[in-house]
């Protein structure tokens, strides 16, 4: 028996087709998953770690679109709670490497699954950044946000903004050998 | 602008050249969407107060006047509305069209600052996004308030209790304190939720207000418009598994649950043990090992591509799936238990189809009696076809290189690929073409010492901006590390997003882990030699 010849509930079959907000998270994700996942890899430096922020931000953030008074501002939202997601899993990773005879799960995974981007210097040298000075000269100077939106991002003000890439600048300078002319 | 600022742009560039999703990253970033929705429908407040019955509330709100016991569901085109807000002065109100959508998928929205011309719930022109009064919100003053009503499970069946959900009676109340902690948010708004179930129907409100720290006369006022929300007695419920297109047949012993989350796919959860719960977590939890769960779930993430079968479907020793999480909702099945899993569509309807047994190790005639079961499956076609994704399609037109001597060419190397097009790979041997969106037949090929270039077409891509110019200047650098593409089998490659002659191409190379310093040079003349003329 073919299934188009079963007599069903012609109302409820009616009601199946996808709706708008499904293909409009489809077009959201389209739109901004590449950019998430490189910025991610950007505050992360390990491109699986990546991923899974990106997906728990997407997850978030479409879990959560009826709540977004202004959709237009997707990539905002997108961009703040993967910041916000990285910090909490480098607050995680230092937990866990804080407490005796744990093993640091995710330095076994970075292991098995390869940094790809071991030789970058500079990436690793922004990896080694405390992740709020990362957050802001990635969100600076890699995103190109102005100073006003950095603040916004990190929810809090100019002046801090400007007072952690001062230190995260310096920090990479030392880092970097010297190499930066001003 | 400094040294390291300019080195971290460029860092960013050759990080926008290199990382990309996995291609199952979509997959599962809208499943665990999905489970998310599931979750968050189940928040919210969990303190149980009664609040007296006021069927008063009901009367002279409903079209239909006061509901009488609980009947059969309004028939489509009925012009009476299960949820409403009965009218009062300096309030607004709008409901869901009866016409236009199912009575389960009713919502009632109030206000005391007028809707904009054009927001009304769902069915009207701007149901967009998620049905949602969003142009109201944005616009409440300071001592505006809004409310949101709807129902959070659509079903026909008998609703399992919902733990944080508790029996409610009308009128409500507000409960939980308004706060702004919701993420997404602007934080000039407070909210609170209240969520119950309220005449059969499990129901959700939610309380916006125009401030951060709304004062007691306006949770007063709120709580008074809330007060005034009418809901219509459930319609009768049935144990027949039918609904959403979707039928099954269950033995006498076995116990069934059809529905739908707000309006999501619909999950049918069916087996030996009752249904106690909305996340079928008891049922799991309690299969003895003679006992089986099936849970059968539309998924349209469509960008995943599930396998066309025609009915009756059935499980396979080989769909057993130690590893899978029901629905992606974390937990793997107990170790003494076996889970399978299939994904198929059936006329385009795709679905994600668990079957955990209480044993590791479930016979044949375990196996069979589930099969059984399913035999009895019957699947609608959807009403209209679902939506695909959009497809850039690039005039097809011919590209040319200059061919190193000992390589291969081929044009169209990927003929039954959807766009973007594979329009033609060179490899140093005389590879296989075919692939299912890449030159996979070739990748599974290379040889150690070998390479691969492949050009895949774009139309108007999206990030055009990333395309850059091919220069002459154009260098293979191996510091940069290859990835795994979408398309590409298992084999990392390089790629490089090129405009040439106003159009685009990802230009990909694989590289056999020998390949020696002549042959990626090789590759490199090839890949700057590329000529593509206008189309026109």
């Amino acid at each position: 028996m073919r299934s188009d010849d079963i007599p069903l509930s012609p109302m409820r079959a009616a009601e199946v087709p996808m709706t708008r907000r499904k293909r409009r998270a489809a077009d959201l994700y389209r739109q901004h998953a590449a950019h998430a996942v490189q910025l991610a890899y950007l505050l992360t430096g390990d491109r699986y770690r990546a991923e899974d922020l990106v997906q728990d931000a997407f997850v978030r953030l479409l879990g959560r679109f009826h709540d977004l008074r202004k959709p237009e501002s997707f990539p905002f939202y997108l961009r703040r709670t993967i910041v916000n997601l990285s910090r909490d899993h480098f607050r995680r990773l230092q937990r866990e490497r804080s407490l005796p005879n744990m093993p640091t799960q995710s330095a076994e995974i970075d292991h098995q699954m390869g940094r790809i981007d071991d030789r970058d210097e500079l990436l690793q040298a922004l990896q080694d950044l405390p992740p709020r000075q990362r957050a802001a000269v990635v969100l600076r100077f890699c995103e190109g946000l102005t100073e006003h939106e950095t603040a916004e991002v990190l929810e809090t003000s100019t002046g801090a903004v400007n007072s952690l890439v001062s230190r995260g600048l310096g920090t990479l300078r030392e880092r970097m050998g010297g190499v930066e002319r001003d | 602008v400094t040294d390291l600022e300019r080195n971290l742009l460029e860092l960013r560039a050759r990080i926008s050249r290199s990382v990309t999703p996995s291609p199952e990253l979509a997959d599962r970033v809208f499943r665990r969407a999905r489970v998310r929705r599931v979750l968050t429908a189940l928040s919210g407040l969990v303190v149980a107060v009664a609040v007296g019955a006021a069927s008063f509330a009901l009367a002279g709100v409903l079209d239909a006047g006061t509901p009488g016991p609980a009947g059969p569901r309004p028939e489509e085109g009925s012009t009476s509305s299960s949820l409403n807000f009965e009218p009062a002065l300096g309030w607004h109100v709008r409901t869901t069209d009866p016409g236009k959508v199912g009575d389960l998928e009713a919502q009632a929205w109030a206000s005391n600052v007028p809707f904009p011309p054009g927001e009304e719930p769902i069915g009207g022109p701007t149901d967009y996004p998620a049905n949602v009064p969003d142009k109201t919100e944005e616009a409440l003053p300071p001592d505006g308030i809004l409310l949101v009503a709807n129902f959070v499970v659509q079903t026909r069946n008998p609703l399992p209790s919902v733990p944080n959900a508790p029996e409610r009676t009308l009128p409500l109340a507000i409960e939980e304190e308004p706060h702004t902690s919701f993420e997404g948010q602007d934080p000039d708004r407070a909210q609170t939720v209240l969520d119950g179930i309220v005449e059969g129907r499990y129901l959700s409100v939610r309380v916006v207000f125009g401030t951060s720290e709304p004062g007691a006369d306006l949770i007063g006022e709120a709580e008074e418009e809330l007060g005034r929300l009418a809901v219509a007695p459930a319609p009768a419920t049935t144990e027949a598994i039918d609904d959403f297109g979707i039928r099954m047949d269950l033995p006498e012993a076995w116990h069934g649950f059809l529905f739908s989350w707000g309006g999501s796919e619909p999950i049918l959860q069916a087996g030996t043990k009752p249904v106690t719960d909305l996340y079928h977590a008891s049922a799991r939890r309690d299969l003895d090992t003679d006992d089986v769960l099936i849970l059968l779930a539309e998924n349209y993430t469509y960008l995943a591509d599930y396998e066309p079968i025609a009915l009756p479907v059935a499980i396979r020793t080989e769909d057993l799936c130690p590893t899978c999480e029901i629905l992606d909702d974390g937990t793997s099945p107990h170790v003494d238990h076996a889970l399978f899993y299939r994904s198929f569509s059936v006329d385009r309807r795709p679905f994600d189809l668990y079957v955990e047994f209480g044993t590791a190790e479930p016979g044949d005639d375990q196996l069979a009696r589930v099969n059984e079961v399913l035999a009895t499956l019957r699947i609608a076609p959807p009403d209209a076809p679902p939506p695909e994704m959009p497809l850039e399609v690039a005039p097809r037109a011919p590209i040319s290189v200059d061919v190193p001597a000992g390589w291969v060419g081929k044009d169209d190397p990927v003929p039954s690929s959807r766009p973007p097009r594979v329009v033609a790979a060179y490899g140093t041997w005389d590879f296989d073409t075919g692939g299912d969106c890449g030159p996979e037949r070739a990748l599974q090929d290379l040889p150690a010492d070998g390479a691969l270039v492949w050009f895949v077409e774009h139309a108007d891509p999206d990030n055009a901006g990333d395309y850059i110019e091919l220069m002459p200047q154009f260098s293979i650098d191996l510091q940069t590390p290859p990835a795994r593409w979408r398309c590409a089998s298992e084999a990392p490659s390089r790629m490089y997003p090129f405009r040439v002659g106003g159009r685009y191409f990802d230009v990909h190379l694989a590289l056999g882990l020998e390949a020696t310093d002549a042959t990626v040079r090789e590759a490199e003349e090839l890949i700057k030699s590329l000529r593509a003329p206008s189309p026109d």
